[in-house]
């Protein structure tokens, strides 16, 4: 997901309300950086196409609120740089602890454990021996 | 007609694009008759053996294409009394001739391919960077990202950077944290994300399946040898290998509970249960035979120049026919 820098400002923005109009977003962000009530429309309609914010037509103007929490936005993009990840089977920007797949089931899992373990009696009984 | 340096330039291309689809068709069949054994290889030699690979077709075709555009020039041809190779018109290119068109065709798809990665890394690289906006940076270099998904990973190809969640983070213990953070560590220290998006850009040119396998061996060989850095300062080889094992655990009940994407369950790239045999294996595995894989190499680059001037003449003699 390409997200530009107003774009990033603005969406952090709604994190910390629970809604605004455009006027309200351009009054907040005149103060700390300038720039046209045009731009600020621009930048919440681009945000809303990316189905990062909804809105809701109040009177004759759209007010805005995110569409996800701050801690889902992240996990989405967790999931769509992994999920290019496995979608061309490897993302080279991406070097995962591990991966996602659910592909090992419980009994693999648990064989993995009693290697594990093994590994662990197999490691005393020589350091005992020594 | 093209001629001077640049048809000379244009004709040693097409050798090379000859000689490299000749050598990526070679790998491919020697792979599909399970002629090469890459994974009794260590971690370290596997990743060394599939630079090879990647490489060999592009460096053969060069070396193939010196030595004949090299013999095939008047001076060195009489000097060496070449009879085996040569190339009857070296400095003229006829770009509406079957030269013309194969390396039009061949260099059209290296762009395609060029472009489709140069797009999936700007956009790869930009979520990257909204993530790292998003994160807060401990004073150890690691990046922790507030969300409720369990994930620790390396990323970013000019300032790569450890990512930590922190759903992990509060599941975790201090020691497992600290061999998360080697292992991550280790990948930014050995420039892997670089190093992979170079490698999957190579394997383009080769079958699907077969570059998906290749891809998935050098993720293999890249994430073992991450954790062999991690033994190498931890020395607990079994805690490491139940670290990534509760990881794995936690990653995959929230993929399955919280998110239910059935395509990371199929396709998914799971190398774990490869990770800790391997980590816990008293044998690594071979080492490449280095000297006879360069003597291999060498001897193709003669064969694919000798063989040069018989495909251009069998490949002109069907078209005069037909």
């Amino acid at each position: 997901m390409i997200l530009g820098e107003l774009e990033k400002l603005v969406l952090n923005y709604f994190w910390t309300v629970s809604g605004a109009d455009a006027k309200q977003v351009h009054e907040y962000f005149s103060r700390q950086r300038g720039g046209s009530l045009n731009t600020i429309q621009t930048t919440l309609d681009r945000l809303y196409k990316k189905s990062l914010l909804k809105r809701k037509k109040i009177s004759h103007a759209f007010r805005y609120s995110a569409a996800n929490s701050r801690k889902a936005f992240i996990g989405q993009l967790i999931l769509s740089v992994t999920q290019d990840f496995v979608s061309t089977d490897e993302d080279n920007l991406l070097a995962a602890f591990v991966s996602l797949s659910t592909e090992l089931d419980d009994q693999q899992l648990r064989e993995l454990e009693a290697t594990i373990r093994e590994y662990e009696s197999r490691t005393l009984s020589q350091g005992s021996k020594q | 007609m093209i001629t001077g340096i640049l048809g000379f330039m244009l004709n040693a291309l097409s050798i090379i694009v000859m000689s490299a689809v000749t050598i990526i068709a070679l790998i491919s069949l020697a792979f599909y008759c399970r002629a090469i054994h890459i994974h009794r290889l260590s971690a370290e030699s596997r990743q060394t053996g599939l630079w090879i690979l990647v490489f060999s077709p592009w460096l053969i075709g060069v070396l193939s294409s010196t030595m004949v555009m090299l013999l095939s020039t008047p001076e060195i041809s009489n000097f060496v009394g070449n009879q085996f190779v040569h190339w009857h018109h070296p400095t003229q290119f006829a770009v509406d001739s079957w030269h013309g068109y194969f390396v039009s065709l061949i260099l059209g798809l290296a762009l395609l391919v060029a472009l489709r990665a140069c797009f999936r890394v700007a956009r790869s690289s930009s979520t990257i960077r909204t993530l790292s906006s998003l994160s807060s940076p401990r004073p150890d270099g690691v990046r922790i990202l507030d969300t409720n998904t369990s994930a620790a990973f390396t990323a970013g190809i000019k300032d790569p950077g450890c990512y930590m969640t922190s759903a992990l983070l509060d599941q975790i213990s201090a020691e497992e944290y600290s061999i998360i953070r080697l292992h991550e560590m280790a990948h930014i220290k050995r420039n892997d994300p670089v190093k992979k998006t170079l490698f999957h850009l190579l394997t383009t040119f080769f079958p699907t399946p077969l570059a998906l396998s290749f891809n998935r061996t050098m993720t293999t060989a890249m994430e073992q040898s991450a954790d062999a850095a991690v033994v190498s300062k931890h020395h607990d080889k079994a805690t490491i290998a139940k670290t990534l094992l509760k990881v794995r655990r936690l990653a995959a009940q929230e993929t399955a509970d919280q998110f239910r994407l059935p395509q990371i369950c199929h396709y998914g790239l799971d190398n774990i249960d490869q990770r800790i045999r391997y980590l816990l294996a008293d044998k690594k595995g071979g080492e490449i035979p280095i000297l006879p894989v360069v003597a291999f190499i060498g001897l193709l680059a003669i064969c694919c120049a000798l063989g040069t001037d018989t495909i251009h003449h069998a490949v002109e003699i069907s078209l005069y026919h037909s």
